[in-house]
C-alpha cells in the first residue's frame, strides 16, 4: 500500500523524463543559456564577496520550467547556477562550493515547484487568485530556504564572514523572490496566451493600442516623477505613485497586463537605481516596495480575470440555456411568485398559439384550466417529494381546441422571492400511440381467445354431437311412431320434449362459444367474480368432463364486484384451466383435479387462483413462463400465458405463479375490487 | 322381430335416453348403462342381445371394454358409435372383435339395421354353441374305436379300406357305424359326416 501511494506520487513527477531525449536536452541546453544571460544581465554588485543582487530573475526562469515541464529538468537545474558560478568571474568560487550551493537552489525550488503541483495541485495557467497566491507564498518561502542555505555553504566556505550572513541572505531572499514574483507569472500568463492566441478586430484593436501606449507612458512617468528629484526621501514618499499605473493596468487588463506591467516597472525601477547608483541598503528597500507592488498588481489583477472569466461562463450559460429552450420541443415558461407570465419559449408560442409579447405579463390561471390554478403548482412545486412529479391534463387553447398535456412544475430563487418553472409537453402523440397500443392488444387477446378455442374444436365438437345426435334419434323415433296404426301420444311427446330441449342445449354451447371468440375491443364492465369464473369454468368443463377431470369451484361469499372486460377475464381464467388440465392428464396421477377459487387478497383486491394435481412447472421453464413464445406443447404457439398477463397488467393486476411443487402448481392472478372489499369481520350496514 | 336385449352404454344421459327412445320405438327391448363398468357389473354372459355403446367415453372407453368383453370370454356382439376424429380408434376396436361401428349423426336406419343384424349374429352363434355343446356330451360315451371310425369316416373313406387299415373285419366297422349312428343321434351317414366335422373344427 505504501507502494502504490509512493507511485501514485512520485509518478507524476518524474513524468518529465519520459520525454523524447531530443526535445528535452534542447530545452535543457535552451534553459541553462538564459540562465546564464539573465544571472549576467542582472548582476548589480558583489556584497561582501557574494554575488547577489537585488533583483535576481533566474530562480523566476528556473520555477517556470519546473512547474511546466516537471520535476525530470533536476540536472538542468543543478547545472545552471553551478556554471554560472564558475563561468561568470564575477567572484571566484571554489568548484565543490558552487556545486553544493547549485544543490541547495535546486532542491529549493524543485521542493516548491512538487508542493506547488502535486501536493497543493495549483492550475499553472493561474485563471484563478488562489493558485497565483500560493504561488507567490511558496516561491517566497523557497526563495528564503534557498537564500539562507546558499549564504550558509559560502559561510562555511569562508567566502563570506559570518557576521555579514544575515545581511547577505536576507538580499539574496528579496532578490530571489521579487526575481521569482516578477517573472514566473509574467512568463506561465504569456504561455497561456501563447497556446490560445486572440486577435483583437475592428476598432477596439486600434482603442486597445493607445490605451496600451497610455498605459506604458504612465509607467514611464510614475518612474520620472520618482526618480527625477534624485533624492532618497522624495523617492520613497512618491514612490506608491507606481501603484496607480499598476493598478489601472491590472483593473483593465487583468492578470496578464498586470503581469507585464510589473515586469515592466521592475525592470524600468532597476534601471533607475543602476543609473542613479543607490546604496545596497536603498536598493533593497525598494526591491521590498516593488515586491509589495508586484504582490499587489498581480493578485488584483489575477481578481479581474477570473471575475471576467466567470462573467464570460455565465454569458456562454445563458447563451447555451437559451439555444437549448429554442430548439426544446417541450414548452418551457416561467413565472414569478404572483402567477405573472416572465418568460416563455418558441414551443410556448407554438402550443398556445400566441407571441411571446401577448404572453409575459399575463396571469398564468389565463392559460391553464381553473382546476389547475395558481395556489395548486405552487405548492406542488414546494411539497419536495412532488417536485418534478407530472401531471396529464388537457389544455384548451384559445381556439377552442384541446390538447392532452404532461405538465412538470419545478421552483428556484431565493426564499420569498421564489419562480416556478412550468415544462408542459404536448402528448397527443403519446395518447395515440397508447390508444393503438391498447387495440392492438386487444386484437391479439382476440387471436388468441380463436386459438384457445381452436385448441378445445375436438372436444366441443364432441360436446355439440351428442345433443345433435339426441335430437336425431327423437325425431326418427318419432317417425316411426307416426308411422304406426296408433301412435301413443305420450311417448310423442316425450320425444318431441326432448328435441326442444337438447336443440336448446346445443344452442347454449355455440352462443357461448361465439361470445368467446367475438372480436370484441376491450370493454369493461363491473361484474361480480362468480360470473366471470362460472363463464370460464363453463366452457373448461366440457373437455373436463370427456377426460374426466374434476373442476372444484370456490368462490368466497360476499365479494365486491370487479371493473373487467369479462371475455378477457374469462380467456385468462380458461387458459389456466385448460394448461391445468394438461399437466394433470400428463401426469397419469389417480386424482385429476382442478381447483378453482376466488378470495378477497385484501381490502381493495381480490385474487382468483386456479391449482391443479399435475407435476408443476419444469424449473427450466419456471423463469420464463410468462415470456411470449415459450411452450412446451407440440402444437402450442407460446403466446396463452404472456397474453394471460397482459390482460391482467391491464386491469391493474398481476399474474404469477404462486406455489409450484410436485403435487401441483398453483397460479392466480389479482383484480382490483370495484368498492369496498367485505371481510367476513365486518359487518354489512343493510 | 328378434329375441334379445340391447344394451345401450353411454355417458351422457341425452343421448342415452334418445337411443333408448328410438330402439324402443322400433320394438326392441332396452337396457341402459352409464358407464362400462356398470354395464359389466350388472350383465350376465347368457342374457341374450346386443352392445351399442359410444366409443368415447370417460374412465372406461370403448375399445376398453370390448377388451375387457374379450378377457372375459363373453361373445356378445359390440356396436360402436363414432364421432367425429374417432374413426382410428373404430377400426382399432374391429380388430379388436367389434361387431360394427356407425358414425354420428346417427342415420336410424342404419343403426337398426346393425342392431337386427346383431342380434341375429348372436341368435345364430348361440344356436350353434348349443349344438355343439350336445354334440360334445353326445361323442363323450363313444368307445375308443367308434372316435376312431368316427374319424376315418369323416375324411370319406369306404368302409373296406377302414376295416384294412384298422386290421379289422368289415362287418365289424358296419357294426360299429350303427352304433355310432345310434349314440349321435344321426340318421343318414351324410348327417353323420357333417357331425364330424363340426366336431373336429372345434377342436383346438
Amino acid at each position: 500500500m505504501v507502494e502504490g501511494m509512493m507511485g501514485r506520487i512520485i509518478a507524476p513527477m518524474l513524468r518529465g523524463r519520459l520525454r523524447p531525449p531530443w526535445s528535452g536536452l534542447a530545452t535543457a541546453a535552451g534553459y541553462v543559456v538564459v540562465y546564464l544571460a539573465l544571472d549576467r544581465v542582472s548582476f548589480l554588485w558583489a556584497l561582501h564577496g557574494v554575488d547577489v543582487t537585488p533583483w535576481n530573475p533566474p530562480p523566476g526562469l528556473t520555477l517556470t520550467l519546473l512547474l511546466v515541464k516537471g520535476l525530470g529538468y533536476g540536472p538542468a537545474i543543478v547545472l545552471a547556477p553551478l556554471l554560472s558560478s564558475q563561468l561568470l568571474p564575477l567572484v571566484h568560487v571554489p568548484p565543490l562550493v558552487g556545486l553544493a550551493s547549485a544543490l541547495v537552489i535546486a532542491s529549493g525550488y524543485m521542493g516548491a515547484a512538487a508542493i506547488l503541483r502535486y501536493a497543493l495541485q495549483i492550475d499553472i495557467r493561474l485563471w484563478r487568485a488562489r493558485d497565483l497566491a500560493l504561488l507567490i507564498i511558496v516561491a517566497t518561502g523557497a526563495a528564503g530556504f534557498v537564500s539562507f542555505g546558499f549564504v550558509a555553504i559560502y559561510a562555511l566556505a569562508g567566502l563570506v564572514q559570518w557576521t555579514d550572513s544575515v545581511e547577505v541572505a536576507v538580499q539574496l531572499w528579496i532578490g530571489d523572490a521579487i526575481g521569482v514574483v516578477v517573472l514566473t507569472p509574467a512568463l506561465l500568463v504569456a504561455r497561456d496566451r501563447f497556446r490560445h492566441v486572440r486577435l483583437p478586430q475592428g476598432p477596439s484593436f486600434w482603442l486597445g493600442a493607445l490605451e496600451t501606449l497610455a498605459q506604458l507612458a504612465s509607467i514611464a512617468i510614475c518612474l520620472l516623477v520618482i526618480f527625477g528629484f534624485n533624492h532618497e526621501r522624495y523617492s520613497f514618499q512618491l514612490f506608491y505613485l507606481l501603484f496607480l499605473p499598476v493598478v489601472w493596468i491590472a483593473a483593465r487588463r487583468g492578470l496578464g497586463g498586470a503581469s507585464w506591467a510589473v515586469l515592466l516597472v521592475q525592470i524600468g525601477l532597476i534601471a533607475a537605481l543602476e543609473f542613479q547608483d543607490k546604496s545596497p541598503e536603498i536598493t533593497r528597500t525598494f526591491q521590498l516596495l516593488m515586491f509589495a507592488v508586484a504582490a499587489t498588481g498581480l493578485m488584483l489583477g489575477a481578481v479581474v480575470s477570473e471575475r471576467q472569466r466567470v462573467s464570460r461562463a455565465l454569458s456562454d450559460s445563458q447563451g447555451r440555456l437559451r439555444a437549448i429552450l429554442d430548439t426544446a420541443r417541450d414548452g418551457v415558461l416561467t413565472i414569478d411568485n404572483s402567477g405573472k407570465i416572465e418568460s416563455v419559449n418558441p414551443a410556448i408560442e407554438l402550443l398556445f398559439g400566441l407571441p411571446a409579447r401577448l404572453l409575459v405579463g399575463r396571469p398564468v390561471s389565463d392559460l391553464l384550466p381553473a382546476v389547475h390554478a395558481f395556489e395548486r403548482l405552487i405548492s406542488t412545486a414546494r411539497a419536495p417529494l412532488m417536485r418534478g412529479a407530472r401531471e396529464e391534463l388537457d389544455l384548451r387553447r384559445t381556439d377552442g381546441s384541446v390538447v392532452p398535456i404532461e405538465l412538470t412544475v419545478g421552483q428556484f430563487g431565493d426564499p420569498g422571492d421564489e419562480h416556478y418553472t412550468l415544462v408542459i409537453r404536448d402528448i397527443s402523440q403519446r395518447r395515440q400511440a397508447e390508444a393503438s397500443a391498447r387495440a392492438h392488444q386487444s386484437e391479439l387477446a382476440h387471436v388468441s381467445r380463436v386459438s384457445l378455442a381452436g385448441g378445445m374444436a375436438s372436444a366441443l365438437a364432441h360436446e355439440l354431437n351428442q345433443p345433435l345426435t339426441a335430437i336425431a334419434a327423437y325425431g326418427r323415433g318419432c317417425l316411426r311412431l307416426l308411422r304406426q296404426r296408433a301412435p301413443e301420444p305420450l311417448l310423442m311427446k316425450e320425444g318431441v320434449g326432448q328435441i326442444v330441449e337438447q336443440a336448446e342445449r346445443a344452442g347454449d354451447i355455440i352462443s357461448r362459444l361465439r361470445e368467446f371468440v367475438t372480436a370484441g375491443t376491450a370493454q369493461r364492465s363491473v361484474v361480480s367474480v362468480e360470473t366471470l369464473v362460472e363463464g370460464a369454468v363453463a366452457l373448461a368443463q366440457i373437455e373436463a368432463t370427456q377426460n374426466g377431470v374434476e373442476i372444484r369451484v370456490h368462490v368466497a361469499p360476499n365479494l365486491p364486484r370487479v371493473l373487467a372486460d369479462r371475455i378477457q377475464i374469462e380467456q385468462v381464467l380458461l387458459n389456466l384451466l385448460r394448461n391445468g388440465m394438461e399437466a394433470v392428464l400428463s401426469s397419469g396421477a389417480s386424482e385429476r383435479l382442478l381447483s378453482v377459487e376466488a378470495r378477497a387478497a385484501s381490502s381493495q383486491a381480490i385474487e382468483v387462483s386456479v391449482a391443479d394435481t399435475g407435476p408443476g412447472v419444469a424449473k427450466e421453464l419456471k423463469d420464463r413462463l410468462f415470456e411470449p413464445f415459450v411452450t412446451t406443447k407440440p402444437l402450442g404457439m407460446g403466446l396463452g400465458l404472456s397474453i394471460s398477463r397482459s390482460i391482467i397488467e391491464a386491469h391493474e393486476g398481476q399474474l404469477r405463479l404462486i406455489s409450484n411443487a410436485d403435487a401441483g402448481a398453483v397460479f392466480a392472478f389479482d383484480l382490483p375490487a370495484y368498492g369496498p372489499v367485505c371481510t367476513p369481520g365486518t359487518t354489512r350496514h343493510a | 322381430m328378434r329375441d334379445g336385449t340391447v344394451f345401450v352404454v353411454d355417458d351422457d344421459e341425452a343421448v342415452r335416453r334418445a337411443l333408448r327412445f328410438l330402439l324402443h320405438t322400433a320394438g326392441h327391448t332396452v337396457e341402459v348403462f352409464p358407464s362400462a363398468s356398470a354395464f359389466l357389473e350388472s350383465y350376465e354372459p347368457d342374457q341374450r342381445g346386443c352392445l351399442v355403446l359410444d366409443i368415447r367415453m370417460p374412465h372406461m372407453t370403448g375399445l376398453d371394454l370390448q377388451n375387457e368383453l374379450n378377457a372375459r370370454g363373453w361373445r356378445i356382439p359390440a356396436i360402436f358409435i363414432t364421432g367425429h376424429g374417432t374413426v382410428p380408434i373404430a377400426i382399432a376396436a374391429m380388430k379388436a372383435g367389434a361387431f360394427d361401428f356407425i358414425e354420428k349423426p346417427l342415420r336410424d336406419e342404419a343403426l337398426l339395421e346393425s342392431v337386427e343384424r346383431a342380434l341375429g349374429w348372436d341368435q345364430t352363434t348361440r344356436e350353434q354353441h348349443l349344438e355343439l355343446t350336445a354334440l360334445k356330451t353326445r361323442a363323450a360315451v363313444l368307445t375308443p374305436r367308434e372316435r376312431e371310425v368316427l374319424e376315418m369316416v369323416a375324411t370319406g373313406e369306404p368302409n373296406k379300406i377302414i376295416a384294412r387299415r384298422l386290421g379289422i373285419s368289415f362287418r365289424t366297422v358296419e357294426l360299429h357305424r350303427s352304433h355310432i349312428l345310434e349314440k349321435m343321434g344321426a340318421h343318414t351317414i351324410s348327417e353323420l359326416i357333417r357331425i364330424a366335422i363340426l366336431l373336429q373344427q372345434d377342436k383346438p
